[in-house]
């Protein structure tokens, strides 16, 4: 497969995945611009890697998780307009202020703890899966997921 | 149940996922531009090779002579490397590099040392004023405690006689530059500079980003595009870089020419450069002086005494030049 290919084929599978992680449509697009940047640079050893798609979706995860002040997001992004390219979002009275509340208090979860969340109730990965993109143990994964579902219920039942 | 309202949650929001197609194209110019930067900055390789090429020789030169006779102890393991580079403007020392060949060889590293850092009596760079090379490497070792296994200096003059032979460097900038010097203003991005615009650009202080520390980092990207240049001359080239250089290039090189020394140094020149540099929030302004006792600082220098800078790189991304 080429880089080419590959981008053609996961691009926007990239992007849902990238704007679940960061909770906006900006944020996803400069993640996924620098994943794809040092990709394609450096394609022949994403691409002997075997699972490129797996390996792909790593390196976005942990650019996403170590993403800190002064990081790559300062030093190579400059974004003084918004796009064109990214869509309006939808009208809010569609979306009763109950149910916007989750994806709130999904912003202020520990990166890694959102991360394991996406992985497993958007991408529908199996632990063992979740483990490899998060390079670590089955069980941190489940405490992770387990201590982020805590969290978000206790919110729920002070927000009622 | 919480997890069904999470689930729900991330399919209500699919929609916000921007458009793939225009998304391409900005990683594909990225792309370029990235790879344009890199190649740039195999100059720390070229750069030491044409600016300290002597002082590299007896530590890296391939051996080219006879085997080793049979029985005879294998040689031992290669030792990291520190040579001090030095940009000389008239007679201050303007840039002070360490350049550093790690014990792998995989790379080569040139950490910028600020000009304005303290020093028992005065300035870094007054100190090449008073005394010279020698008296720099001195200051840096009692600063840093880097100890340095040769020295190399160029003066602003051959720098910018060097850059005209080769026909002018192609450098990019990560803010615009004006000059103070000659009023001209150089735009951010990638840009051709003769001789005299890269002299320019490289003795900006004041109206670059981080000031002085700034500079260095422009500094870092000339002597790289200068050596990215140099790398791929020919003999006949060589010569004529070495006679523009003329007198101006003060190198160690133990009786060989600059040109023999550079095309023995042609594997040491291909070597991938990072330039690495302090920014003013890792060091300490004091007045109009520059103090290395931050944590950070004692760290990037422990790694440069250590051999340990492919860690410290990893832990702060945000100091390598890019």
């Amino acid at each position: 497969m080429t880089y080419e290919e590959f981008a053609a084929a996961r691009l926007s599978a990239l992007l849902r995945y990238a704007v679940m992680l960061t909770g906006d449509p900006h944020a996803a697009e400069d993640l996924v611009q620098e994943t794809m940047v040092r990709v394609q640079l450096n394609w022949r050893r994403v691409a002997r890697a075997g699972a490129p798609e797996r390996y792909v979706r790593r390196m976005l995860t942990n650019l996403y998780i170590d993403q800190r002040r002064g990081s790559w997001v300062r030093r190579v992004l400059l974004r003084p307009v918004p796009d064109d390219a990214v869509p309006v979002p939808l009208d809010h009275a569609e979306v009763t202020a109950d149910r916007d509340q989750v994806w709130g208090w999904l912003a202020r979860l520990p990166r890694r703890q959102r991360a394991a969340l996406v992985l497993r109730f958007y991408e529908d990965l199996q632990d063992a899966e979740i483990a490899e993109v998060l390079g670590c143990a089955v069980g941190t994964v489940r405490s992770s997921i387990s201590r982020a579902l805590t969290t978000l219920r206790a919110q729920m039942v002070e927000a009622s | 149940m919480i997890e069904d309202e999470v689930r729900a949650a991330f399919a209500r929001h699919e929609h916000l996922a921007p458009l793939a197609g225009p998304l391409r194209d900005r990683i594909d110019k990225a792309t370029v531009r990235r790879r344009r930067r890199r190649l740039a900055m195999r100059v720390a390789g070229a750069a030491v090779a044409v600016v300290a090429a002597a002082v590299t020789v007896p530590a890296l030169a391939t051996p080219r002579a006879e085997a080793p006779p049979v029985g005879a102890t294998p040689p031992a393991a290669t030792s990291a490397k520190n040579y001090l580079v030095l940009g000389v403007d008239s007679d201050r020392a303007d840039l002070v590099l360490i350049a550093h060949v790690p014990a792998d060889r995989e790379r080569l590293y040139l950490v910028a040392v600020p000009r304005d850092t303290a020093t028992k009596d005065g300035k870094l760079n007054a100190t090449f004023e008073k005394g010279g090379t020698k008296a720099t490497a001195a200051a840096v070792r009692q600063l840093t405690g880097v100890a340095v296994d040769g020295t190399a200096a160029i003066r602003y003059p051959a720098l910018r006689a060097v850059t005209d032979v080769v026909g002018g460097i192609r450098v990019c900038l990560d803010q615009e530059v004006w000059s103070a010097h000659t009023r001209k203003r150089y735009p951010k991005g990638c840009q051709k500079l003769d001789g005299a615009a890269a002299l320019d650009v490289v003795r900006q202080r004041y109206n670059v980003a981080n000031g002085a520390l700034g500079r260095d980092k422009n500094a870092q990207r000339v002597f790289a595009a200068l050596a990215a240049q140099v790398a791929d001359a020919d003999p006949v080239r060589l010569a004529m870089l070495a006679r523009a250089a003329g007198d101006g290039v003060e190198l160690d090189l133990n009786g060989q020419s600059l040109v023999d020394a550079v095309a023995e140094q042609r594997d040491l020149a291909r070597l991938p450069v990072v330039g690495v540099g302090l920014t003013i929030s890792t060091v300490t302004l004091d007045d109009a002086v520059v103090k290395l006792d931050t944590r950070v600082a004692k760290e990037l220098f422990a790694a440069v005494r250590e051999d340990r800078l492919e860690q410290f790189t990893a832990a702060y991304p945000e100091l390598i030049t890019r």
